[in-house]
């Protein structure tokens, strides 16, 4: 059974930008944890006015998220998780 | 319209098949994608194939798609995803012919007639299943899709529909009464749910009868409609494939909204109402429309308890006095018809308001009656909304609403998708 949750948590994203405009998402810590990215699903971008927002939806070996990079503050925010079991325990 | 090559892709279940795309733990999975998971009340926007096999379909409320199917996995609508994925799909089919009809954000025509002497080593099919191919190598392998080949739009479409999901079909103008025949007369392309029971009264519910039906009794059953329903019948189409409609003018919206807790107090509805008009009077006065006639529906919680249909829906309509993209005359007129309402302690759950009649805004009315300023201050709103964010700036009275929400719930929906841009 998969769950969802919805969250707005600031989290440290290692990312490789490369020429050419690619982006590749190593890992990322939340809540004091490390989690390592085994894919990259999707990359979408938005906008909050005139601030591009970059979404990428992300899986880990045992859940899948979906992490914010706001290009105005350059912060991360993990956005959404769905996890089999809950990847924090 | 009869000797053309016509391509339909219908992208299955795309909505569910988006998200099973961005996360692998929910593939081969049923999922349904609500507007709020967490409202028993709300509604199943698409459900994936496991989740249809189940039972579960796209007009189900949540908790009846959790009686039929309870491992069901409910997911969020996001449209930036939806988008998104539907332009890569769309620059795809791009390559094929610049003939494209974008009919729907998982739908399109493709007319390959003035293009395929350029690929003589490859028929429609070949192209057809290259497309199929393409889509699922170069996006993501749960995009699967059902095209239709066919001489015109309609034998086309119908050819799509018929293997779902990942279909191939060809219909050619000779074997086209095989398919057309098997039809009930509602699931064919082109005859709606108005026309429908009308026919089906008349007793015809196939094609074929359809065919045979006398003109004056067909007449005089849909009046003038009657022609191209005879034309239909016999699998005829004329509509070309026409790129210039991906740009046409809308002929109504709506915004329809479920609330977490059901209400009867008729300030707070307005309160919602107003928000709701400011946001479909952006959208108007960012296609450049303008509107004519304002909707309002309010339908009770404990639906079920009612049963579909018997459950009382307030639905009523009201014309503005002058065609407006501007949000306080939209508020108004649902304000009238709100004021229609009797209900009583009735708690309402979900909210629609809706515009019609839509016009461009070039024929905006100009007159005595017209307020420039309204207009200026509308242009103004807009301009800071687009570099700050939507609703940045916003009049004093939708402020309670906002007020009702949370930062985060803000955050997310201050968050657009411009198809426009890169």
């Amino acid at each position: 059974m998969s769950n969802y949750e919805p969250r707005h948590d600031k989290i440290s994203v290692d990312a490789v930008f490369s020429p050419g405009g690619k982006v590749e998402i190593v890992s990322f810590t939340w809540e004091q944890k490390d989690y390592r990215v085994t894919e990259v699903t999707l990359i979408t971008k938005a906008y909050r006015g005139r601030d591009t927002v970059w979404l990428f939806h992300v899986a880990t070996e045992s859940a899948a998220f979906k992490l914010r990079f706001d290009t105005d503050t350059l912060n991360w925010w993990l956005e959404e998780l769905t996890w089999e079991e809950h990847p924090s325990i | 319209m009869q000797n053309h090559t016509i391509i339909h892709i219908d992208l299955n279940a795309f909505f569910a098949s988006c998200e099973q795309l961005a996360n692998p733990f929910i593939r081969n999975k049923p999922i349904g994608v609500t507007s709020a998971k967490q409202y028993d009340y709300a509604a199943i926007l698409a459900a994936s194939y496991p989740a249809k096999r189940r039972g579960v379909k796209g007009i189900m409320r949540v908790f009846e798609a959790r009686q039929v199917c309870p491992e069901i996995i409910l997911v969020p609508f996001d449209p930036i995803k939806y988008y998104t994925i539907n332009r890569r799909v769309m620059q795809i089919l791009r390559e094929y012919t610049p003939l494209m009809e974008i009919y729907s954000i998982d739908e399109a025509f493709l007319d390959l007639t003035p293009v395929l002497h350029l690929h003589p080593e490859r028929t429609a099919q070949q192209i057809g299943q290259e497309i199929k191919d393409r889509i699922r190598r170069e996006i993501g392998e749960p995009l699967t899709s059902s095209v239709g080949i066919g001489p015109n739009k309609l034998l086309a479409k119908i050819a799509s529909n018929w293997q779902k999901p990942d279909g191939l079909t060809t219909i050619t103008w000779e074997n086209r009464f095989e398919y057309l025949d098997k039809l009930e007369i509602g699931d064919i392309w082109g005859i709606g749910w108005h026309s429908t029971p009308k026919l089906v009264e008349l007793g015809i519910t196939s094609t074929r009868q359809l065919r045979e039906v006398d003109d004056e009794v067909l007449r005089g059953i849909v009046g003038s409609y009657y022609t191209r329903l005879k034309l239909i019948a016999n699998g005829e189409y004329h509509d070309p494939v026409s790129p210039q409609r991906n740009s046409r003018l809308h002929k109504s919206m709506q915004h329809a909204h479920t609330m977490s807790t059901p209400t009867n107090d008729r300030d707070e509805l307005k309160s919602l109402i107003r928000k709701m008009s400011e946001r479909l009077a952006i959208r108007l006065r960012k296609h450049h429309q303008t509107a004519r006639v304002v909707s309002l529906g309010l339908r009770p919680e404990k639906m079920k308890a009612y049963g579909w249909n018997h459950m009382p829906r307030y639905t009523g309509f009201a014309p503005v006095e002058l065609s407006t993209n501007h949000g306080k005359d939209i508020y108004d007129a649902a304000c009238r018809v709100l004021d229609t309402f009797e209900y009583g302690d009735t708690k309402m759950r979900l909210v629609v308001v809706g515009v019609s009649e839509l016009d461009s805004a070039s024929k905006l009315a100009f007159d005595i009656f017209t307020n420039p300023k309204l207009a200026d201050l509308d242009k103004a709103m807009d301009e800071i909304n687009t570099t700050y964010g939507s609703f940045t700036l916003r009049t004093g009275d939708i402020l309670y609403q906002y007020a009702k929400e949370s930062e985060l719930r803000i955050e997310r929906e201050d968050m657009t998708f411009h198809p426009t841009s890169d």
